[in-house]
């Protein structure tokens, strides 16, 4: 089913890509795809990226509005992952037998980082219909909306490693030069979030079925990637771990702080997904995006 | 010196109208092209919301796009704000531009008057250093007092449509698009709201006004069109325009 979706798109986008390539016949500035994708980059990637006033405002207004009126307001974002991160490591030690001491690092750290990608993905395809209001009434660059939605989510993961901090330090995982990887870990995946809005949100405005497809992937891919197990429990079923490339970004974040080691191969290959969507993002807005407002 | 110049402009857009449309896509995926085709046709909808309309404007002119509901006046507006980019034909335009096409821009009912006013102050990229002054200008106006420190959805649809006003005219624009005029709360707010507009309005080089009021048009415009079903059908001066406009109604 999602194999086929996919193909639905990916013909929709060809389609499209196809004729403004051969120049559009009904748009009297006839440009090549070339010209549209440097244009976007020109006249809405790069002033919107760049203002960092406009999307840091937006995201604290978003980050505002969690638990707003709850006592314990943002906090409640730290004491979720608390509460999961403690009672999955202590179920787990009890059923499998397993030591606290190594099981809990490694689902805190393991759990918030795939907090941070689940959130960012799942809010991909509904991030348009989101920010709808301001899109049909002001020309702002439709990056400032992408760029704040995923500054907002890297704020929320912050504040939750919080929780990997405190597991790090009681249970003594050590210091290393490895962990000043982290910022470039931490980059990346802001960089792929953004990239990858761009691709996804896109692609969800006008195939509103795609969120709901994201939405009831999400737990599968939850089971499939080591997170509350370890890549070495597949066995022989390796490949399932190095193909997953939700493995390799929860890697980057994971191996520096657990393992003390840089993981050039996750680097890589987080690098190569991050590259390839802003390449597809920047194609897709550079065709479409002109078309978003009469598609919320 | 602003400008308006506006060539052949046509505007046309689809509209899904079964929104779930990928069922459909994925059977005709499977058949082939041929039901594709026509799946396509019946799904999609073309609206051609402007068909070919040329304008020229210059500093002075104040336009009334006059016409009935589904004209086309808002989607010409929306174009002018670049809001919508035209499916072909040219624009061009010389001056800040200043949209009133709908002030409810921004607000958050959570949030308290005074953040909605710097919020939406920083998302419309308002120099750093004048938005502490701007934000004085507008609390004052609104003359909500303590009522700014308090989250908007405590406040009556007057306090919130002040509010608004008071934010989306803080404006010294080149080029003003309005849509209608704007309500503003009470009697003595809508005598200051109506000082303010034609404050603003006398700063302003072009102005173009999508309106239904007959004394708005009359009074601030020396220039008007008729559109009809996405094309100007008609111009003149506004008094004229305007009657001929009645008469085509009660005939």
């Amino acid at each position: 089913m999602g194999k086929l979706y996919l193909g639905v798109i990916l013909k929709d986008y060809g389609k499209r890509l196809y004729t403004i390539y051969m120049k559009d016949a009904s748009n009297s500035i006839q440009k090549g795809l070339i010209n549209e994708t440097l244009d976007f980059v020109k006249s809405d990637f790069l002033p919107g990226i760049l203002n960092f006033g406009r999307w840091k405002a937006l995201s604290l207004r978003s980050l505002r509005a969690m638990n707003r009126r709850a006592k314990l307001g943002f906090l409640w974002v730290i004491m979720s992952a608390t509460v999961f991160v403690v009672a999955v490591s202590l179920v787990y030690s009890l059923v499998f037998n397993i030591d606290v001491d190594v099981l809990l690092p490694y689902i805190a750290t393991g759990y918030i980082t795939w907090a941070l990608i689940m959130s960012a993905l799942t809010s991909m395809p509904i991030l348009f219909t989101t920010y709808a209001a301001y899109i049909t009434q002001k020309n702002l660059p439709l990056t400032v909306y992408v760029t704040a939605n995923a500054f907002e989510k890297m704020v929320v993961f912050i504040a939750q490693s919080l929780v990997i901090l405190v597991t790090c330090c009681v249970f003594k995982t050590g210091v290393s030069l490895a962990l000043l990887i982290l910022p470039i870990s931490l980059t990346l995946i802001f960089l792929t979030a953004i990239g990858a809005s761009f691709f996804i949100g896109v692609a969800a405005v006008r195939y509103r079925d795609l969120g709901q497809v994201v939405n009831s992937s999400i737990l599968i891919i939850f089971l499939l990637t080591p997170i509350i197990w370890k890549p070495e429990f597949s066995g022989k079923r390796a490949l399932i771990v190095e193909l997953n490339p939700i493995y390799h970004f929860i890697h980057i974040i994971r191996a520096p702080i657990l393992e003390h080691e840089i993981p050039l191969m996750s680097l890589l290959v987080a690098s190569g997904i991050c590259l390839s969507f802003f390449l597809l993002g920047f194609v897709v807005m550079a065709a479409y995006r002109h078309r978003i407002v009469f598609w919320l | 010196m602003a400008y308006i110049k506006v060539d052949n402009l046509r505007l046309s857009y689809h509209v899904l109208v079964e929104t779930g449309s990928i069922r459909k896509a994925m059977i005709s995926n499977l058949l082939g092209g041929f039901v594709r085709k026509k799946k396509d046709n019946k799904n999609i909808v073309t609206i051609d919301a402007i068909r070919g309309v040329d304008l020229e404007l210059d500093d002075g002119d104040r336009l009334a796009v006059i016409g009935h509901n589904g004209a086309g006046k808002t989607s010409l507006l929306k174009v002018l704000a670049s809001i919508y980019k035209p499916t072909s034909g040219s624009v061009r335009i010389s001056g800040e531009v200043e949209s009133l096409i709908n002030t409810g821009f921004g607000l958050e009912m959570e949030e308290t008057g005074r953040e909605n006013i710097r919020f939406i102050l920083t998302l419309l990229g308002r120099p750093i250093n004048s938005i502490e002054q701007e934000i004085e200008e507008i609390s004052e106006f609104t003359e909500l007092g303590e009522f700014l420190d308090l989250p908007v959805r405590t406040y009556s649809t007057g306090m919130q449509t002040r509010l608004s006003f008071a934010i989306s005219t803080n404006i010294k624009p080149e080029i003003l698009l309005m849509d209608e005029m704007i309500g503003a709360g009470d009697h003595r707010f809508q005598e200051k709201a109506q000082k303010r507009i034609e404050q603003i309005a006398k700063q302003t080089k072009i102005i173009v006004l999508a309106s239904h009021a007959e004394a708005l048009i009359k009074e601030w415009c020396n220039k008007a069109i008729w559109m009809e079903q996405g094309k100007i059908i008609d111009v003149g001066g506004p008094e004229e325009l305007w009657a001929s406009y009645i008469k085509s109604m009660t005939s």
